[in-house]
């Protein structure tokens, strides 16, 4: 079987051979350029647009405005908060805002025209704080917005935390936030359009095709099937390439100009005019009782979507959700607010807020063990979930829990690594945990996906499926899952993957979902083929009620192993009858949404569990530091692809350590590499995987997810490190040279 | 649109270099960002590039000569391991494997670094330190020029048009136990110095070369701080004062920016690390300890 092998990843020779053709790269090929005009300043009135200077230029072939939109403006991955003008009409919400987009027969032309068009804006008042935003009076991100700049408010509330705090043997309070982090995917967003027979053809970089053709649609006053969106080869997401981004410029010129055009951002305009993680501001106050049993966590969180809703509501709800931590807490009260601001909009990016809350919760674990003087790792431990546990919103995790597994894991590295952690004259060492709980898919909602597999009548199979693959590996996850569940080689397998003309919506990849819901329904689907070819069988070996079974490409029959008839055999035959051997199959994960008051209810059908521990290393002179051990165990359910999983562990953690030690996002210093510091493979602690798999009833062949459990205790773990090691709580991120020598001075003062 | 020439000689490249807006490349690390940056912003290019990368000569490392010579094409990965280097000038070494990643330091050239004239450029602080003078010429002319007189401000050289580095003279004077380069960056590699300090310290603390590097419009010696350490005992308290001198001297040249909350106490922690490491390793090596 091939699950559980670490098969080589599909289209991996072709990437190390340079061959693969991303997005960004289709805008070599032949055709109009397009470039973006875009906002320097933020709010403000349009007061005109002239694109006179920029047509008067050679090359430039047209200049669109708002004007030129046929259908819907405001467009947006959320169907109830689509606020996001791609072409701003009256107002520019935030700096970077695409005002016109211009046409030319080059790159250079179009940029040149783009540098022309006259802009005559109006400055207005904003406001760039998320507290300043939602008090009486501020300046209304959206004046149409019924909540005002209030976005949107998640709470919970289990059982009495404030009755319970005042009964705790120790009560500790934290204050915490997090950096706007930008994603800097390898490949920037780039893709090309077409129009043919009445249809516009929209190849780009995305990890949700479905969705893209859906708002492409509203955006052009056209029928879904008029749109043809296939996703490029996509290198990398990070949930940077969830919202739209190129493709409504590329659709819309394709559309009025009946001609391919193309179009990719610089890095520059990739960091200025995509999403970032939203920033949090976190007030966490926990009661243990003398043993370290936590006994209620009260939070309150706000967090800045920026001048757009993106993904907003799912950060909130999902940050709330999650904001308790991997724990058995009897008392929960959460709210979460999101505002709006006239900042850079944010949205999706790898945890949804989880990597963000995750840095309080852990905090809040390490100040009780201080408090009682208990091993940090014991207080943990102690509270971790485990089956038969509830978590914050109320769910009974009956099975697939695997958090103490994780813990055990780690055990042996940690306690080698307290050994390594005597701070010298020159360098200070620490110590530090992370541990996470994460649902997998969206959150209180229906989020199905489909897929579907034929048997061809050369033998091969294909496997038709919506789901993106944006370099993360779900098309070699899914083929092994086909391929387990027909009994045949992977290599036989061929691939249709994100087409809307051919496949059908998975959803998108994003909230680690493609393993556990595609990857459910791929099951599906060849069980539903395997059920068509062994009824044709039947009828073709006139044995109505035979009990035959698929291997290796051969329907057999248990009764009688000598006989036996060819799949594609078959499938030929259903051919010359009319039919076709294909079958689809759905998946929905079984959910209740979250009541509207309380919070409570059944977000998710499965969760991941993760606990990582650090040693990181810091120089008393200038607070540089470094990370030299991280060990991370993931219960991954099963891991379909071992090698797939550790490749995203990694990954994960070197993402994590960026937000933890250096990235931060600040407008107008850092749209570009230099300024905005990602780590480097030098950067790079030993990091010890280890996988855990406690089984999760209803995942394919018990596989959770781990593409954003990867990340989410990593930060924590350093910044728990960072702490053991300068001596005093470090919470606010990233910890940067400046605020780690503070620190060390704060301490070196008071000793 | 620019032209691009590789010449095969020096007197070739420095024949077009006479040419007007004629711009030297050596390893091309710094100057490609430059041109996407003018490209980006629709601005004009140098009308002539010449690739001086291809020259053999300017990759010379001539170190037992009088002076010791080292060619302007010379590259940090090549400094970084070198053994006459290691041995001699091992602040050069220090300071070139902070350089950029090795990717970067494979194509990257001290003379380019220097040329750049980036106050934060690692290269400048040892060389300077080492009392180096670069080693000028043009068509017709040569002349030596110290470095503190070469860099006249951030991004600013005093070349003349048609010049270019031909390599730098080293001091062989400070003995090589007594050096020490230190760094912070924000990152492990491929980070941009907030600030670097090379000193080169002698048994009798009798000559002490103080450094301190992205601090400053154009690099220098800290006379202010070399003088506080000359001839004195050496102590963990000399050290610290020393280190405070430095600082004190950033903020009477550059004042109070923002970014001196930081700065401040970090010139003066490192300050003082660079001279206690370089001292120790005088004494361990046998010759310390005479002051």
């Amino acid at each position: 079987m091939s699950v559980g092998k670490s098969i080589h990843r599909l289209g991996a020779v072709a990437r190390v051979r340079g061959e693969t053709r991303f997005g960004f790269d289709l805008a070599d090929r032949p055709g109009l350029f397009l470039a973006c005009v875009r906002a320097v300043s933020a709010p403000a009135r349009i007061k005109d647009i002239d694109p006179g200077p920029a047509l008067a230029l050679p090359g430039v072939v047209r200049v669109f405005t708002a004007a030129d939109v046929p259908g819907q403006h405001n467009l947006g991955i959320i169907p109830v908060t689509k606020d996001q003008e791609f072409l701003a009409r009256d107002l520019v919400r935030h700096v970077g805002q695409t005002v016109a987009l211009v046409a030319g027969q080059t790159r250079e032309a179009a940029l040149a025209g783009a540098r022309k068009v006259r802009l005559d804006m109006e400055a207005l008042p904003g406001v760039h704080d998320p507290w300043e935003a939602l008090k009486e009076g501020a300046p209304l991100v959206h004046a149409d917005h019924p909540g005002g700049n209030l976005l949107k408010e998640t709470n919970i509330v289990k059982g009495d935390a404030d009755a319970a705090l005042t009964k705790a043997a120790v009560v500790v309070k934290g204050e915490y936030t997090t950096s706007r982090i930008e994603h800097a995917a390898l490949e920037m967003e780039g893709g090309r359009a077409d129009y043919k027979d009445g249809r516009v053809l929209v190849w780009a970089c995305t990890q949700n095709p479905h969705y893209d053709q859906a708002d492409l649609a509203l955006f052009l006053g056209l029928e879904p099937d008029k749109i043809r969106v296939v996703q490029a080869e996509t290198g990398g997401g990070f949930g940077g390439k969830l919202d739209i981004s190129v493709q409504p410029y590329l659709a819309l010129a394709a559309w009025h100009l009946k001609q391919p055009v193309s179009m990719c951002y610089t890095r520059e305009e990739s960091m200025l005019a995509t999403g970032k993680r939203h920033p949090f501001w976190m007030s966490y106050t926990t009661g243990a009782d003398e043993a370290g049993r936590v006994l209620a966590q009260k939070i309150e969180l706000l967090a800045d979507t920026g001048a757009f809703a993106s993904y907003g509501l799912a950060v909130c709800g999902r940050a709330a959700v999650h904001g308790a931590g991997p724990y058995d807490i009897p008392n929960v009260q959460v709210s979460c607010r999101m505002a709006y601001t006239h900042n850079q909009w944010n949205g999706a990016m790898r945890g949804f807020g989880v990597p963000q809350v995750a840095l309080a919760h852990e905090g809040q674990m390490d100040a009780v063990a201080r408090e009682l003087g208990i091993d940090p790792f014991e207080v943990r431990l102690k509270n971790a979930l485990r089956n038969g546990s509830r978590t914050a919103t109320g769910q009974l995790l009956k099975s697939g829990v695997g958090l103490v597994q994780c813990l055990e894991k780690i055990r042996p590295l940690y306690e080698q690594y307290k050994t390594r952690a005597q701070s010298g004259e020159e360098t200070l060492r620490g110590v530090g945990l992370g541990a996470m709980f994460y649902g997998i898919g969206n959150t209180g909602v229906s989020n199905p996906a489909h897929a579907d597999l034929s048997w061809g009548e050369d033998g091969r199979v294909k496997l038709f499926t919506g789901a993106a693959d944006i370099g993360q590996g779900s098309d070699t996850i899914l083929v092994q899952l086909a391929a387990s569940r027909l009994n045949i080689n992977p290599e036989m397998i061929d691939l249709c993957r994100g087409d809307t003309d051919c496949t059908k919506n998975a959803g998108a990849t994003s909230a680690s979902r493609q393993t556990y819901i595609s990857g459910n329904a791929v099951l599906a689907a060849a069980d539903s083929l395997e059920a068509l070819l062994i009824e044709e069988a039947r009828h073709m070996l006139g044995k109505r009620h035979a009990d035959l079974h698929l291997d290796n490409g051969v329907i057999l029959d248990r009764d009688d192993p000598g006989s036996g008839i060819e799949a594609h055999e078959v499938a030929a035959s259903l051919k010359d009858k009319g039919k076709s051997a294909k079958a689809g199959g759905s998946f929905d994960p079984n959910f209740s949404a979250l009541d509207p008051e309380t919070g409570q209810g059944k977000p998710y059908a499965a969760y991941a569990f993760a606990a990582q521990c650090a040693l990181v290393e810091v120089d008393r002179a200038s607070g540089m530091s470094r990370v030299k051990e991280l060990a991370a165990a993931h219960d991954v359910g099963r891991a379909i692809n071992r090698r797939s999983v550790i490749g995203q562990i990694c990954g994960g953690v070197m993402m994590g350590l960026g937000m933890a030690l250096m990235e931060e996002y600040k407008p107008g210093w850092t749209e570009n590499l230099e300024n905005y510091h990602l780590p480097t493979c030098p950067d790079a602690p030993r990091i010890t995987p280890l996988i855990v798999e406690e089984p999760e009833e209803t995942g394919p062949y018990g596989a959770k997810g781990v593409g954003e459990p990867a990340l989410i205790p990593t930060a924590p773990a350093i910044a728990g490190a960072m702490s053991d090691a300068i001596g005093i709580p470090m919470r606010e991120l990233p910890i940067s040279l400046e605020r780690t020598l503070e620190a060390i001075m704060k301490k070196e003062e008071e000793s | 649109v620019s032209r691009f020439f590789k010449p095969q000689s020096l007197e070739e490249a420095l024949e077009a270099m006479t040419s007007p807006g004629a711009r030297a490349l050596a390893g091309g690390t710094d100057m490609m960002i430059q041109l996407r940056e003018l490209k980006q912003h629709g601005k004009p290019l140098p009308e002539l590039i010449v690739d001086l990368s291809g020259l053999s000569g300017l990759a010379r490392l001539d170190l037992d000569d009088s002076p010791p010579f080292l060619g302007a094409g010379v590259s940090f990965r090549t400094l970084e391991s070198h053994a006459t280097v290691l041995e001699r000038w091992p602040i050069l070494s220090q300071a070139a494997v902070t350089v950029g990643s090795v990717q970067v330091r494979q194509s990257a050239t001290i003379g380019g670094n220097i040329a750049n004239a980036s106050p934060a450029a690692d290269g400048m602080s040892a060389l300077t330190a080492l009392g180096a003078k670069a080693l000028v010429a043009s068509l017709n002319n040569r002349r030596t020029v110290p470095l503190p007189d070469l860099i006249t401000a951030p991004g600013k050289n005093s070349l003349q048009p048609g010049e270019v580095i031909l390599g730098f003279e080293l001091d062989p004077a400070p003995p090589a136990s007594g050096q020490c380069f230190v760094k912070v960056g924000r990152r492990q590699a491929v980070a941009i110095a907030r600030l670097n300090v090379a000193v080169a310290l002698d048994e009798n603390l009798s000559d002490p070369r103080f450094v301190l590097g992205a601090c400053f419009p154009s690099p220098r010696r800290q006379k202010e701080v070399e003088d506080l350490i000359r001839g004195e005992k050496p102590s963990p308290g000399l050290w610290k004062a020393a280190g405070e001198k430095a600082a004190d001297a950033f903020v009477d040249t550059c004042g109070w920016r923002s970014s001196a909350a930081y700065k401040v106490p970090a010139i003066a922690r490192m300050s003082a690390l660079a001279l206690k490491r370089a001292w120790a390793g005088l004494e361990s090596s046998g010759q310390g300890g005479a002051a």
